[in-house]
């Protein structure tokens, strides 16, 4: 019987225990039986101090080696450790085999030898990688090696799957080569340094663990729900005699339990029971109970997430938290629970547990993107994905999909299908989703690549559905309400912390779908305070904080996608943009897509939704399914692209955006107009290059070709055109925008300018005041020009910067 | 294969050891071969089908909930019917093991095995199960007539029980009763595969009690056994309360379904009519208000575009006066209890402050607790799809919500709008879609709850409890069961009559947007299944669209 435990942890192996380089112990006792189990009742020696009995077989902390000679198989011997090494020094016949299998110990460890003196990653590395990151490990007195699995299987496959189908006896060789390598480098060397092997080529998925994963090498990903408290586990244990005080050596915990000796060692005592244990010379390990959850893609659907024990130790007792998103690399085991105490029935049932040997801490964010994250080729992008093979498959699907001519077109439908019609602010989502990319100029200047979309629009138009939706797909997101959020809310802010008293600092929902989308409904319902935080956001990525002690600056690279009913809850069209939404312009300018999703009267229109809703409620649903990609496969695509694509401007397209932007500018700037009307700026031609980045992600191209570019303009257009016409004139006007107020308005207002001062001019004398309400009434009787009381005050206003007259309370005197 | 000829009914096991024999002595010795024996299952599960559905055997395997917990002998074969609440972890366990050189088997029990043998680890699936909940008397006793244990006694005792009014049910969390009555199947081979949370099914398999597990063993019992046995979500659930079941093969039933019908039904239009009249009474002797509800009765989500769930169609009837001093609707009850016998599954949830205060409805996994580690906490909205629930809004009175309130609602809202409760596994929820049809009673319009149809009641009458006799009954059970279940289709030439009359709708009336098409479509379809007709006609369509003009007009009176 033996106490599961950690297969790195061998006695036999040197310098295991930090201050006994070589402890000789028995390597192979049982070696005769691997899966017979041997009786629990340890009745060998007088008092056997039950400290961990476990289960009896499989947690057999010793590898079971079997030596052979000549032919002929025969039980290795009790041996120490450096057996292994000298075996064949001291009878070259012999081989020592691991049990059951024709796995030389000695080819084995000669391979190991090779693998760790001879990989390296590139044939250009000077010095072997694991030799390097040994020496760092030396350097650093640290106690474990990592080991990539990968590196193993590209170099010697027949290795890499002895480590997977016999962990138990494979790792423990590691550990020993890796020790021989060690004292190589540096002699003096005497810690014991465990190999820790990951990312291995095949991820099990938790539920799918099985009978014939036991004693196997397994990676399992998911998430932490439970740790327990730090056991203490006894390694070695001291005794002393109570008659004379005499101790011998300590004496290492043989598979769970302690043999304590039974009689004092001094001659001169020999006490018969007097030995007694130290508790505060012992040696103790950390050991620690941790249950992993599936995570939730991984579990079907209308089922609950498994779990499974991981027993930690050492170094990585604590090493995640709950919550954390890991992926484990370990032995997976089962112990055998016995009905009663001192009994020889099994219960039928295995506990089963996996021994860790390897922690590695998934990001907890499902997607991570431009910005000063290097991406590992070995990241991978879904953590549903199982196996670099599956994943590369997925991969494959994806750049089909991106290769089918439509695909624009399939994506476009495929967004929210349940919402009819409306495809080109679809079109706009999609862009935002996809982003372009950030760029980061050397002198430090930032351009984000982030696209903010503003729907603003009639009542029950499914505005609310749209921003649900793509708040499902988005890698990443947070979704609020305006009316729920506060400035703090959404940013960031400063909290004590109820059990260290410390002032911790809190992220908001901006914070929070960083690299993500933070989709903003009721936008207009929100306070003004709490919509002044969104400035600095929206165009710096980021947010300031200076409070309490604090001074901080959190990333923010977040797209903005809100939505707000006009002002007057229905959209009134003869009012502009500025004045339905009543928004700050500084604040409006910042999106780069403004869509109206107006409920126009239209027979056209209510015939497709008709036929929509028609289709949605009668015809086979799987038609429509196969037209329109699922919902985690416009995901995966998404978060594909942005991870991997980067595309840029090729010349060609970059010619047509000037020629574009160029021919925008210019439409306010028709005959007989006098070149006031701005229809686009330089944030309008940011706003294009994004966009037909975005575009080109979509195609996963490398390069931002042209059509990507005239679909930008389209698109910008679409969006220019249902929200900065000014309806007077019905010109794109991007002053409306900017300063709320259209140039044809301005016009108007210069005119009324003109002929009240002209007025003023005829009546008021220098000196002599008017009330402004008799002066409206007289210029309404005498001037031909339609004026509100507003007007007139406006330009009074004006009139009053000049110094033309002075305004005191009603009366408007002549300066 | 050859049956062997022992008695299935009374010693399931020794067949299923004589199979294993018959299978492993054909496997010759080579251990590889029997390795595989752990992936067949010797043809058991073909012998027991055989005997079961096809020798209507059946019907002689006592039911474990008809039955004193003790007078079931460990071992013997019996069925269980009930709703799968919570699935656990995988099991292993010793499947086979080498006694004097011969392999014997494991599966199907719990008893424990000899040491030094040995032995091959193979797993099961466990799934928690409980009776089926809101699950009605008269539905009960159908499944259980079947049966040929419950001697006159309980029979009598259950007749009696069928009067017993509506079980009004507050929406209390996992209550330690429910756990007397649930079950704890093991599947094997992979029988499990279609199954999913909150289906209903019918295991038949051995039932299996443990020698009492020695878990008391601290003398022995490592740290690490120990915690790892405090994990273990079984051994918290004794087998002297929750049995063991071997499950050998199952059914997975529908929550529609009526088992045994007596062939189709005559006429169906004066079934409806005679329904449609009882209903009426119920209501006060509002005949619109029946027709809607006869409409909501026969509901059910069909298909699924997200996030919209095709075809509910949840009904509010506002106009309701709350109950004297606290108690439910006089509607309420009335409606809750006419649903019950109607219904195999309803429950009446008054939706009162404190209930909905106290605890949770929606399911959850709660890893702090100790006593249910691991386990679902079950909640209110943890139903079989197609069970019906009618909440009683008069019940709320002013007052605070906490967070639990909130929280509650909200569940409910989302049942109500997309037919998903949020299972909270508190590092991340959850959606699991169900399709439970809700029926709001309220004073005015429920704002807090928004139903697909509202219908002020106008009740001529007062509320009456349903009488009918037991043939009627029978009836329209069988009816509204196999409406539900009716496929239903749309002619093309229909569908542009559909769209032409939508467009025009519109035209007169800007405010008719898509959440009025919705309404119109579903009940159309479930007019046209309420005549027991299989594709719309322009008659339905018709009177679809009168009855929502009656129903419109109604709602003008109302607030006018």
């Amino acid at each position: 019987m033996a106490e599961p435990s950690s297969p790195l942890v061998f006695p036999e192996s040197p310098g295991l225990s930090d201050r006994v380089p070589a402890t000789p112990v028995s390597a192979a006792r049982n070696g005769s039986a691997r899966r017979p189990r041997q009786s629990p009742s340890a009745g060998s020696s007088g008092h056997s101090t039950p400290i961990l009995p476990g289960t009896p077989g499989f947690g057999n902390r010793t590898p079971n080696y079997f030596k052979f000679t000549g032919g002929r198989a025969r039980e290795a011997e009790p041996q120490a450790e450096g057996v292994f090494a000298q075996a064949p020094v001291e009878d070259p016949g012999s081989k020592t085999y691991v049990w059951g299998t024709n796995i030389s110990i000695d080819d084995t460890r000669e391979a190991m030898h090779l693998f760790f003196e001879r990989f390296r990653e590139s044939p250009e590395a000077v010095e072997a990688k694991y030799i390097q990151l040994l020496d760092q490990v030396i350097e650093l007195e640290g106690r474990s090696l990592n080991i990539d699995a990968q590196n193993i299987f590209t170099y010697n496959e027949e290795l890499y799957s002895q480590v997977v189908r016999y962990p138990l006896e494979v790792i423990p060789l590691f550990d020993m080569v890796v020790g021989d390598i060690a004292r190589e480098r540096r002699p003096d060397w005497n810690n014991h340094i465990q190999a820790r092997i990951f990312n291995l080529k095949l991820s099990t998925n938790l539920r799918d663990l099985n009978p014939s994963d036991i004693e196997k090498l397994v990676s399992v990903k998911g998430m932490i729900i439970r740790c327990s408290s730090v056991i203490p586990e006894i390694k070695e244990a001291f005794f002393q005699c109570l008659m004379c005080g005499h101790f011998p050596e300590v004496t290492p915990v043989d598979r769970g339990r302690v043999n304590e000796p039974s009689k004092c060692a001094n001659p001169a005592c020999s006490a018969v029971n007097s030995m007694t244990m130290i508790h505060n010379r012992c040696t103790f390990t950390d050991k620690q109970i941790v249950r992993l959850q599936e995570t939730p893609d991984a579990i079907p659907e209308g089922e609950t997430p498994h779990t499974v024990s991981l027993l930690m130790h050492d170094k990585l007792v604590d090493a995640a938290k709950p919550g954390d998103r890991v992926e484990v690399t370990g032995v997976f085991r089962a112990m055998a629970v016995r009905v009663g105490p001192n009994q020889r029935t099994l219960k039928s049932l295995y506990k089963t547990y996996i021994d860790c040997l390897h922690v590695k801490k998934a990001d907890k964010s499902r997607m991570q993107m431009h910005g000063g994250v290097e991406f590992d080729n070995n990241e991978i992008f879904l953590e549903t994905d199982t196996s670099p093979a599956v994943y590369e498959a997925k991969i494959n699907k994806l750049k089909e999909l991106s290769k089918l001519p439509d695909i624009y077109q399939k994506l476009t439908r495929s967004l929210a299908p349940s919402i009819w019609e409306l495809e080109d602010i679809k079109k706009g989502l999609l862009c935002q989703l996809f982003g372009g990319s950030t760029k980061k100029l050397s002198s430090g200047a930032s351009f984000r690549g982030d696209i903010n979309v503003l729907l603003v629009g009639d009542p029950g138009t499914s505005k609310s559905q749209l921003l649900q939706y793509v708040h499902k797909i988005a890698p990443r997101g947070i979704y609020t309400s305006g009316r729920g959020s506060s400035a703090v809310g959404l940013t960031a802010y400063v909290t004590k912390d109820p059990e260290t008293r410390e002032t911790v600092l809190e992220s908001g929902a901006l914070v929070l779908s960083d690299q993500g989308i933070c989709c903003i409904d009721e936008f207009d319902k929100m306070s003004e305070n709490a919509r002044s935080m969104l400035h600095e956001v929206m165009e710096q990525q980021t947010v300031s904080v200076a409070k309490a002690g604090i001074i901080a600056t959190l990333n923010a690279r977040t797209s903005v996608l809100a939505c707000a009913n006009p002002s007057g809850s229905r959209y009134n069209a003869r009012l502009s943009v500025i004045d339905n939404i009543q928004l700050p312009p500084t604040l409006l300018s910042r999106f780069d897509l403004i869509y109206l999703v107006l409920d126009k009267p239209d027979e056209q229109t209510d015939r497709r939704l008709a036929r929509h809703l028609v289709a949605l409620h009668y015809e086979d649903p799987e038609v429509e399914l196969l037209e329109a990609l699922d919902l985690p496969t416009i995901a995966a695509y998404i978060t594909y692209a942005r991870q991997r694509i980067h595309p840029k401007l090729s010349n060609e397209a970059a010619e047509r955006l000037i020629e574009g932007y160029v021919n925008m500018r210019r439409r306010g700037n028709f005959p007989g107009s006098r070149k006031k009307v701005i229809t686009a700026t330089p944030r309008q031609l940011e706003s294009l290059i994004r966009i037909s980045e975005a575009l080109a992600r979509m195609r996963f191209s490398e390069t931002v070709d042209e059509c990507d570019t005239v679909e930008a303009l389209r698109l910008l257009d679409v969006a220019l055109q249902q929200s900065a016409t000014d309806h007077s004139t019905g010109i794109i006007d991007m002053d409306l925008i900017t300063t709320g107020v259209s140039a044809s308005e301005r016009t108007r207002r210069e005119n009324v300018v003109s002929s009240v001062k002209v007025f003023i001019m005829d009546r008021i004398q220098a000196g002599s005041s008017l009330r402004i309400t008799e002066l409206f009434e007289d210029i309404r009787a005498n001037v031909n020009q339609e004026m509100s009381l507003q007007d007139l005050k406006t330009a009074l206003n004006t009139l009053m910067t000049e110094g033309f007259v002075s305004v005191l309370g009603d009366n408007v005197a002549r300066s | 294969m050859v049956a062997p000829a022992v008695d299935l009914l009374r010693n399931p096991l020794g067949a299923v050891r004589g199979l294993f024999s018959i299978a492993a002595m054909a496997a010759s010795p080579a251990p590889a071969a029997t390795l595989e024996l752990s992936g067949g299952d010797w043809g058991v599960k073909g012998v027991f089908d055989k005997f079961l559905y096809e020798e209507g055997a059946i019907a002689q395997v006592p039911h474990i909930g008809d039955l004193a917990r003790d007078s079931i002998p460990s071992g013997s074969l019996v069925r269980f019917r009930g709703m799968i609440q919570d699935m656990f972890d995988v099991e292993y366990y010793v499947g086979a093991y080498k006694d004097c050189n011969t392999w014997q088997t494991n599966k199907y029990t719990d008893s424990p095995v000899p040491q030094d043998t040995e032995q091959q680890i193979w797993d099961r699936r466990l799934l928690y199960c409980v009776p089926i909940p809101g699950e009605n008397q008269w539905m009960k006793n159908r499944w259980h007539s079947n049966a040929v244990q419950p001697d006159a006694t309980s029979q009598s005792l259950k007749r009696k029980r069928e009067d017993v009014p509506a079980t009004v049910e507050s929406m209390d969390c996992d209550s330690p009763t429910k756990e007397q009555n649930s079950c704890l199947v093991k599947i094997y081979d992979g029988n499990d595969a279609d199954l999913k949370l909150n289906d209903i099914a019918e295991f038949v398999g051995i039932v299996w009690k443990e020698s009492e597990l020695v878990s008391s063993s601290a003398s022995d019992s490592s740290a690490l056994a120990e915690s790892l046995m405090e994990d273990d979500t079984s051994l918290q659930l004794p087998s002297s309360t929750v049995p063991r079941l071997h499950c050998i093969t199952m059914r997975k039933l529908s929550a529609y379904s009526i088992p045994s019908q007596p062939g189709a039904l005559a006429d169906i239009c004066s079934v409806r009519e005679s329904l449609l009249c009882k209903l009426q009474s119920v209501l006060g002797e509002d005949r619109l208000a029946a027709e809607y509800l006869l409409l909501h009765l026969l509901s059910k989500v069909y298909s699924r575009v997200e996030p919209l769930a095709v075809g509910k169609f949840s009904l509010n009837f506002s106009g309701c006066q709350a109950g004297a001093d606290g108690s439910a609707s006089l509607v309420a009850s009335a409606v809750g209890h006419a649903i019950s016998v109607l219904l195999p599954c309803s429950q009446v949830v008054p939706l009162s402050l404190q209930d909905l205060n106290s605890c949770l409805i929606a399911p959850r996994k709660d890893y702090a607790t100790n006593r249910f580690t691991y386990r679902l906490v079950t909640g209110g909205l943890q139903l079989a799809s197609g069970t019906h629930l009618t909440l009683d809004e008069t019940a709320l009175n002013t007052g605070r919500l906490n967070e639990t309130g909130v929280k509650n609602l909200q569940s409910l809202k989302s049942v109500m709008e997309s037919q998903k409760v949020d299972y909270d596994f508190q590092y991340y929820q959850m959606e699991m879609p169900t399709d439970l049809p809700v029926l709001v009673v309220s004073c005015g319009k429920s704002r807090i709850l928004p139903a697909d149809a509202l219908v002020p009641l106008r009740c001529s009458a007062e509320a009456a409890r349903i009488h009918a006799e037991a043939s009627d009954l029978s009836k329209w059970r069988i009816y509204l069961s196999s409406a539900r279940e009716a496929d239903h289709v749309i002619e093309p030439s229909m569908q542009k009559i559909l769209e032409e009359d939508l467009v025009a709708a519109r035209q007169k009336d800007r405010t008719v947007g898509s959440e009025t098409f919705h309404r119109w479509l579903t009940m159309a379809r479930l007019l046209s299944l309420s005549y027991g007709e299989r594709s719309l006609t322009r008659e339905r369509w018709e009177m679809t669209k009168e009855l929502e003009m009656r129903c419109a007009a109604r709602l003008r009176e109302t607030t006018a």
